[in-house]
C-alpha cells in the first residue's frame, strides 16, 4: 500500500481565487464567447410568446478557460449553447464567438461541439462517421486517418469501429460523439451534458480529457446538471435557472466554506490528534479547535474503477466499448509548450518576491494554476483513500497551514501522487495527468491539489520560519496544547 | 491454408498494382480478340445464312423484287407494294426511266446489310463492357467479380438445363445489373472521396441511398424490372416491335422509378437530418448552407447518373443483342434464303434503330377577310338562335378559335371518294443528299371500326400514285424515294379516300381524319446510338432538376409535405404539355358567356404551372427514341439551359431559406 501523505489545505488560499479578483487581467484578450443581454423567446404559430428559454443573460468565456454552464433541466443551458452555435437566433441581445457572429462559417473551424444527445448517421460506422466530419473540416486524408485511429482508441471503440452506429449503445454513441467533436482539434470545445449515458470510467475519462484540453490552452464550455462533473473540471461557472443567471464565479469562490479547514494526513493515532488539537488551540488562543476527525472512506466510483481495472488486467473479453486508451496523441501535441508556460507561471508564482504579483498575474496564469491543482485533486482524493486521516478544524490560518506543508512533506506527497496504474486504478486520472507532466513541480502540484494553493502557502511558510519548528514539534509528538479538541 | 486465409490472400492480391496492371492488359486483349473474332465471323460468307446457295445480301438484289408480297401484316403489305423491297416501286421507277430511285433503294438495302459488318455498334458494346471491367479491376475487385460471374453462371446453368430459361436469364440479368451498379457506385464514391464539405455530404448521400431501406427498395425494384423486361417480349412478334417495346418500356420504366427514387431520397436526406437533429453536428462544422445544399444535390444527382448509366448500358446492350437476333422472315440474323432484306429488318434498321427528323404538313393559308366575314356571320347566327348569347370579345375569341380548329379539322379530313393535297416544306437538303424519306400516317374515323380496312391512294407530285391499306388508329410507314421532292424542297402529296387504281374507284364507307400528329414525313439525320446518348442525357437533366426540387422543398417542409409538393411538381411538369393543350380548349365562361370565377382561377393557375414547366414538358425523349425520331442537340441544349436556370433559381431560394432557418427548431416529428 502506498503510504500517501496528503495535506489538504484550505483552498481559499489558492491562487484560483485570483480569477475572481482579476478577470481584467486578461490583458485585453478578447473573450471566446461574449453574451450580452442574450434572450431567446420561442413563439407559437401565431407569433405569440410561448416560452422564454434564455432571459437577458450576460457572461463571457475567456480564452484557456473551462467554463461551466449549470442548471436544472429546462434552465436554458442547451438553448444558450445553440445560440452560441448559431443553431438558434437570439430574440434580443447579442452573442459573439471569437468576436464574430455565430453564423460565421470561419469560426466553426475552431469549434468542436457535442450535443446533449449523440445525433449520428445510423447507417455509418464509427470510422465513416469520423471520416465524414473530418472531411467537413477539409482535413487531408493522412491527418484524418491518424486522428480517427487515435480518437477511436481514445474512446475505446476499437472493437466496434466497423459496426453501424445504430447498433451502438447509448454510451458508445456518446463516445463516438465525443470523438467527432474533437476531430478538428478545436480551440473551443462545447460539451452539452457530455457524461450522459457514460459509465463511470467513461465519465472519468471525459473529465480527464476536459482537464487535459484545458492544460493545452483550449477553451471548454461544459454544460451539465451533474454537479460533480462540473466541480471536478471547471474554472468558472454560471448557474442558470429559468433562463437567468443566478450565480457566477469560480468553483472555489462558490463552494468553499470559509470558516472551516480540512487537513488530510496518514492515519493518526489518538495522541497525535490530541496534540494537533492542542497546537491549534495554543496558536489561536483557544478560539479554534478540531471539530471533526474522520477516516475517509473509498467512494463507490473508486471501487467501481478498481473492479473494472482488475477485469481489464485479466483481459476479460467485451464486444462493447472498452475503457479507452490515452488521450489522442494529436490532442496532446504542443503539450510541452503548454507545460513550459505553466512552469514559467509557477516559477513566477512561487517566487517569494512575486507571491502577491502572481495572484494578479492575469487570467492565463490563474487558470493554469487552478487547473493544474484540480488535476491533482482527483489523484489526491484517490491516494487519500488508501489510508489517510481527515481532520477538520474551525477557521483557517494560512501561516499555520503553510507551516504544516513544509518542503519535506510536499516531496512525500509528490511521491504518492504518481501511483502505477496496476496498483492504483482509482488514480487513473492522476495517471493521465502525470503522464503528460514531466516536471517535478508539476508532479507536486498534481499530487497536492489544495497544495497548489499551497504554492502561495509555501511562500508564506518561507516567510514564517517558526512554523517549521511547530511542524517538527507536531511530528515528534511534542506539544504544549492545553486540551483535546472536539472529535466526531 | 484455410478457405478464409486463401480468400483473404486473394483479396489482398487483387488490390496490388501489379495485379491491376496485369488484369487490365488481359481485359484489353480479351476485348480486342473478341472484336477481331467478331469481324472475322461477320465477314465470312460461309457464316451468312448457313444454307447452301445463300447469297450475300450485299451483292444480291432485293430479295422480293418482282415477287408478290408476303401477307405478314398490313404494314408489310404496304411496304411490299410501295417500298424498295417490292417490285412496284421499281416498276414505277422503270416506267418513268428514273434510275436514281432504284439506285437510292439499292443503296438503302446495301446499308442495312452492311450494318451487320459494321463493327461500330459491337465496338461500342465491347467498350462499355471493357470500361466496366477495367473499373472493377482498378477498384481492386477483379477476382471478387470474377467469382460473382462464376457463381451466377453456376446458378443459371442448371436452371437452363432444367428448361427454366427465363429464370436463368433473369438471374444473369440481375447479377449483371447489380454488379454494374456496385461498380459505378464504388467509382463515384472514389470520385467523391476527397475532403471538402460538398464531396463529403454528397458521398454521405450515396451511403444513405444504399443503406437505407427507402431507396434500396427502389434500386432493387429497378434492377429486377429491367432484368425481367426482356422476358416479357413475345419472340413471335416482329423484331422491330420487340425492340420498340423494349426501348419504350425499358427507358420509360427506368426513368419513372429513378425519378421517384430521386424525389424521395432528396427529400428524405434533408428532412430526416433535420428531424433526427443530425444536421446540428454538420451545420456546426465549417459548412455554409450553399455547400450543404449543393452537396445533397450532387449526391442525389450522382446516384441518378449511376442508375441511369446502369439502366442505359443495359438497355443499349440488350437492344444490340436483339438487333443481332433474326428478324421475322430471316433464317439467321440479316440473312434470308432468298437473299436480300426482310420487311421487318428494313423497318427496324430504317425506322426504329435510327434517328429521323420529322416534318409536318403546312396548314392551309386562311383568307382572313373571308374568315372574318364567316366569324361575323356565325355570331349573327348565334344571336338569332340563342337570345342569351352576348357579342363579347370573349365569345368572339372563342368562336374564332372554334372556327379555326374546325377549318384545320376539315383540312385534315377527307370524305369518301374525295382527296386533299398536303404540302411538306423544307426538304431541300434531303433531296440533295439523295436520302429516302418516310411517310408516316395514322387515320381516324367516326365509325370506330377497328377491323375495318381502309384503302387509300397516295399520289406524290410528279410520281405515280400508289395504293395503301390501313386500319384505324395505327401508325403506318411508307418509304419514298427523294425524287418526290421538287427542286424547292417541297413535297406535294395528294391523298385519296379511295383506291383509284380500280375502275370505278373503290371508296371507303366513312370520312377519314388525320390527327394533328397523324401525317408527317421523316428522314434519317443521325445514328441510333447518338440519339440514345442524347436521350439518356436529357433524362438525367430532368432527374437533376427533380433532385433540386426535392432538396429545395425540404429546406422548409417536413418529409410528408415536401414529398407531396415535390411529387406534385413532378407530375405537373410531366403533364405540362397535355395541360397546355387542354387549356386551349378550356373556357372560363359559362354557356351564356358569363365569366366563372372558379374557372378563371383554375385556368390562371394551370396556365402559370404549365408555362413554368413548359420546357420540361416538351422534353419527351422516350417516345422519340422508340419512334426512331431525332432528339436534336438544340432541344437538349434548350432543355439543359431552361432546367439549369430553373434549378439555379430553386437553389438560390433554398440557400436563402436555409440561411434564415433556426435548425434547432423543427416541427417534422
Amino acid at each position: 500500500m502506498t503510504r500517501a501523505s496528503t495535506l489538504s489545505a484550505n483552498p481559499s488560499a489558492s491562487p484560483a481565487s485570483t480569477i475572481q479578483g482579476g478577470p481584467s487581467g486578461a490583458g485585453g484578450r478578447s473573450p471566446v464567447v461574449a453574451c450580452q443581454r442574450l434572450t431567446k423567446t420561442f413563439k407559437d404559430f401565431w407569433m405569440r410568446d410561448r416560452a422564454r428559454a434564455v432571459d437577458g443573460v450576460d457572461f463571457e468565456i475567456r480564452p484557456r478557460e473551462i467554463f461551466g454552464l449549470l442548471g436544472p433541466n429546462g434552465s436554458g443551458k442547451s438553448t444558450t449553447i445553440k445560440l452560441i452555435l448559431g443553431l438558434l437566433k437570439p430574440s434580443k441581445g447579442r452573442v459573439a464567438v471569437f468576436g464574430k457572429s455565430p453564423t460565421d462559417v470561419a469560426i466553426k473551424k475552431r469549434i468542436g461541439y457535442l450535443p446533449e444527445e449523440s445525433y449520428l448517421y445510423p447507417f455509418l460506422n464509427a470510422r465513416e462517421t469520423l471520416d465524414y466530419y473530418g472531411k467537413l473540416f477539409e482535413l487531408d486524408h493522412r491527418t484524418r486517418a491518424r486522428r480517427i485511429d487515435e480518437l477511436i482508441e481514445m474512446v475505446g471503440l476499437g472493437n466496434a469501429q466497423f459496426r453501424p452506429v445504430r447498433e451502438y449503445s447509448k454510451g458508445m454513441q456518446r463516445r463516438i460523439g465525443i470523438a467527432q467533436a474533437l476531430i478538428n482539434d478545436p480551440d473551443f470545445l462545447i460539451l452539452d451534458e457530455p457524461t450522459t449515458g457514460l459509465d463511470p470510467i467513461g465519465t472519468r475519462q471525459i473529465k480527464d480529457l476536459i482537464i487535459q484540453l484545458g492544460r493545452r490552452g483550449k477553451t471548454v464550455l461544459l454544460s451539465s446538471h451533474l454537479l460533480a462533473d462540473v466541480e471536478d473540471c471547471v474554472d468558472r461557472m454560471v448557474i442558470l435557472y429559468g433562463g437567468k443567471i443566478r450565480a457566477e464565479g469560480t468553483c472555489d469562490s462558490l463552494l468553499t466554506t470559509q470558516d472551516r479547514t480540512t487537513l488530510e494526513t496518514d492515519a493518526l493515532d489518538e495522541q497525535t490528534i490530541e496534540e494537533l488539537d492542542r497546537v491549534i488551540r495554543t496558536r489561536t488562543g483557544g478560539e479554534r479547535s478540531l471539530i471533526r476527525v474522520t477516516k475517509p472512506r473509498q467512494s463507490l466510483e473508486s471501487l467501481f474503477l478498481d473492479i473494472v481495472e482488475r477485469a481489464r488486467s485479466e483481459q476479460a473479453k467485451t464486444s462493447g466499448a472498452t475503457s479507452g486508451g490515452e488521450v489522442a496523441a494529436f490532442l496532446k501535441e504542443q503539450e510541452q509548450g503548454a507545460e513550459l508556460i505553466d512552469k514559467l507561471m509557477r516559477s513566477s508564482a512561487s517566487s517569494p518576491d512575486d507571491s502577491e504579483a502572481s495572484a494578479d498575474s492575469g487570467e492565463a496564469s490563474a487558470v493554469a494554476e487552478n487547473r493544474t491543482g484540480r488535476t491533482g485533486g482527483s489523484a489526491g482524493t484517490a491516494a487519500g483513500a488508501t489510508g489517510t486521516g481527515k481532520v477538520t478544524s474551525a477557521g483557517h490560518d494560512d501561516a499555520l497551514i503553510g507551516s504544516l506543508i513544509s518542503g519535506r512533506r510536499v516531496d512525500e506527497t509528490a511521491g504518492a501522487a504518481a501511483p502505477t496504474p496496476s496498483t492504483a486504478p482509482a488514480a487513473a486520472p492522476a495517471r493521465s495527468a502525470t503522464n503528460t507532466s514531466n516536471t517535478p513541480a508539476s508532479a507536486n502540484l498534481n499530487a497536492a491539489p489544495r497544495a497548489t494553493g499551497a504554492s502561495g502557502g509555501a511562500a508564506s511558510s518561507q516567510d514564517a520560519p517558526p512554523d517549521d519548528a511547530l511542524i517538527n514539534q507536531l511530528l515528534s509528538g511534542r506539544g504544549d496544547a492545553d486540551g483535546p479538541g472536539r472529535r466526531e | 491454408m484455410g478457405f478464409s486465409a486463401f480468400f483473404s490472400k486473394l483479396g489482398r492480391w487483387q488490390r496490388t498494382t501489379p495485379f491491376k496492371i496485369g488484369a487490365s492488359i488481359a481485359v484489353v486483349i480479351a476485348a480486342a480478340v473478341a472484336l477481331w473474332v467478331y469481324l472475322v465471323a461477320a465477314n465470312n460468307p460461309a457464316d451468312q445464312g448457313g444454307a447452301p446457295g445463300a447469297a450475300s445480301a450485299t451483292t444480291a438484289p432485293p430479295a422480293a423484287e418482282g415477287e408478290p408480297s408476303r401477307p405478314e401484316d398490313v404494314s408489310e403489305r404496304q411496304l411490299s407494294e410501295q417500298t424498295a423491297q417490292t417490285g412496284k416501286l421499281e416498276r414505277d421507277t422503270q416506267v418513268e426511266g428514273d434510275r436514281s430511285a432504284l439506285d437510292s433503294t439499292q443503296r438503302i438495302l446495301g446499308e442495312i446489310v452492311q450494318a451487320r459488318q459494321d463493327p461500330t455498334n459491337v465496338a461500342i458494346s465491347l467498350a462499355i463492357v471493357t470500361g466496366l471491367a477495367l473499373t472493377v479491376v482498378w477498384l481492386g475487385l477483379a477476382l471478387t467479380y470474377l467469382g460473382l460471374v462464376v457463381v451466377a453462371g453456376l446458378l443459371a446453368w442448371p436452371l437452363s438445363i432444367l428448361g427454366l430459361t427465363n429464370a436463368a436469364h433473369l438471374t444473369l440479368g440481375v447479377v449483371a445489373l447489380t454488379a454494374a451498379f456496385a461498380t459505378l457506385m464504388q467509382a463515384l464514391r472514389l470520385a467523391l472521396s476527397g475532403s471538402g464539405a460538398v464531396r463529403a455530404i454528397a458521398r454521405n448521400v450515396l451511403a444513405e441511398a444504399v443503406r437505407l431501406k427507402l431507396s434500396l427498395v427502389f434500386i432493387v425494384l429497378l434492377v429486377l424490372l429491367l432484368a425481367a423486361l426482356p422476358l416479357q417480349l413475345d419472340p413471335a412478334s416482329p423484331l422491330r416491335y420487340r425492340v420498340q417495346s423494349f426501348l419504350q418500356y425499358g427507358t420509360g420504366i427506368s426513368f419513372w422509378i429513378i425519378a421517384l427514387l430521386v424525389v424521395l431520397l432528396s427529400v428524405a436526406s434533408v428532412t430526416y437530418e433535420q428531424r433526427d437533429r443530425v444536421i446540428w453536428q454538420t451545420m456546426t462544422k465549417p459548412v455554409p448552407p450553399w455547400k450543404y445544399i449543393l452537396g445533397k444535390w450532387v449526391g442525389v444527382a450522382g446516384l441518378a447518373a449511376v442508375l441511369l448509366a446502369v439502366c442505359g448500358s443495359g438497355i443499349f446492350l440488350f437492344t444490340e443483342y436483339l438487333r443481332s437476333q433474326p428478324a421475322k422472315g430471316e433464317d439467321s440474323p440479316y440473312v434470308t434464303m432468298r437473299g436480300g432484306v426482310t420487311h421487318d429488318r428494313y423497318l427496324l434498321e430504317k425506322q426504329v434503330l435510327t434517328s429521323r427528323e420529322s416534318v409536318a404538313f403546312q396548314p392551309p393559308q386562311i383568307d382572313m377577310e373571308q374568315f372574318n366575314k364567316s366569324v361575323l356571320a356565325r355570331i349573327e347566327n348565334e344571336i338569332k338562335s340563342n337570345p342569351d348569347f352576348k357579342d363579347t370579345n370573349e365569345n368572339k375569341a372563342r368562336l374564332e378559335r372554334e372556327m379555326r380548329d374546325a377549318a384545320l379539322l376539315g383540312y385534315r379530313s377527307i370524305e369518301p371518294g374525295q382527296f386533299e393535297t398536303y404540302v411538306f416544306r423544307g426538304l431541300k437538303k434531303v433531296k440533295e443528299a439523295g436520302e429516302p424519306i418516310t411517310l408516316r400516317f395514322k387515320i381516324n374515323s367516326g365509325a370506330n371500326a377497328p377491323d375495318q380496312i381502309y384503302k387509300l391512294t397516295f399520289w406524290p407530285s410528279a410520281r405515280a400514285p400508289f395504293r395503301q391499306e390501313s386500319v384505324l388508329g395505327q401508325m403506318q410507314s411508307i418509304e419514298l424515294v427523294p425524287d418526290v421532292i421538287d427542286a424547292d424542297g417541297n413535297l406535294y402529296l395528294r391523298v385519296y379516300n379511295a383506291d383509284i387504281s380500280t375502275d370505278p374507284p373503290s371508296t371507303n364507307p366513312d370520312t377519314i381524319t388525320f390527327p394533328p400528329d397523324g401525317l408527317e414525313v421523316s428522314y434519317p439525320v443521325s445514328s441510333f446510338r447518338w440519339n440514345f446518348l442524347r436521350v439518356v442525357g436529357v433524362l438525367w437533366i430532368k432527374l437533376a432538376f427533380l433532385a433540386m426540387v426535392g432538396v429545395a422543398t425540404s429546406t422548409f417542409l417536413s418529409f410528408p409535405v415536401a414529398c407531396l409538393v415535390s411529387l406534385g411538381i413532378f407530375f405537373m411538369a410531366e403533364s405540362s404539355s397535355f395541360l397546355l393543350s387542354s387549356l386551349e380548349n378550356y373556357s372560363t365562361t359559362d354557356y351564356d358567356g358569363n365569366p366563372v370565377l372558379m374557372k378563371i382561377i383554375v385556368a390562371n393557375i394551370s396556365q402559370v404551372v404549365a408555362q413554368a414547366f413548359r420546357i420540361y414538358g416538351e422534353l419527351r425523349p422516350v417516345g422519340r427514341l422508340a419512334d426512331g425520331l431525332l432528339l436534336p442537340w438544340s432541344a437538349v441544349a434548350t432543355g439543359l439551359a431552361g432546367l439549369a436556370v430553373m434549378s439555379g433559381v430553386l437553389y438560390a431560394a433554398a440557400v436563402a431559406i436555409f440561411r434564415r432557418r433556426e435548425l434547432a427548431i423543427y416541427s417534422g416529428h
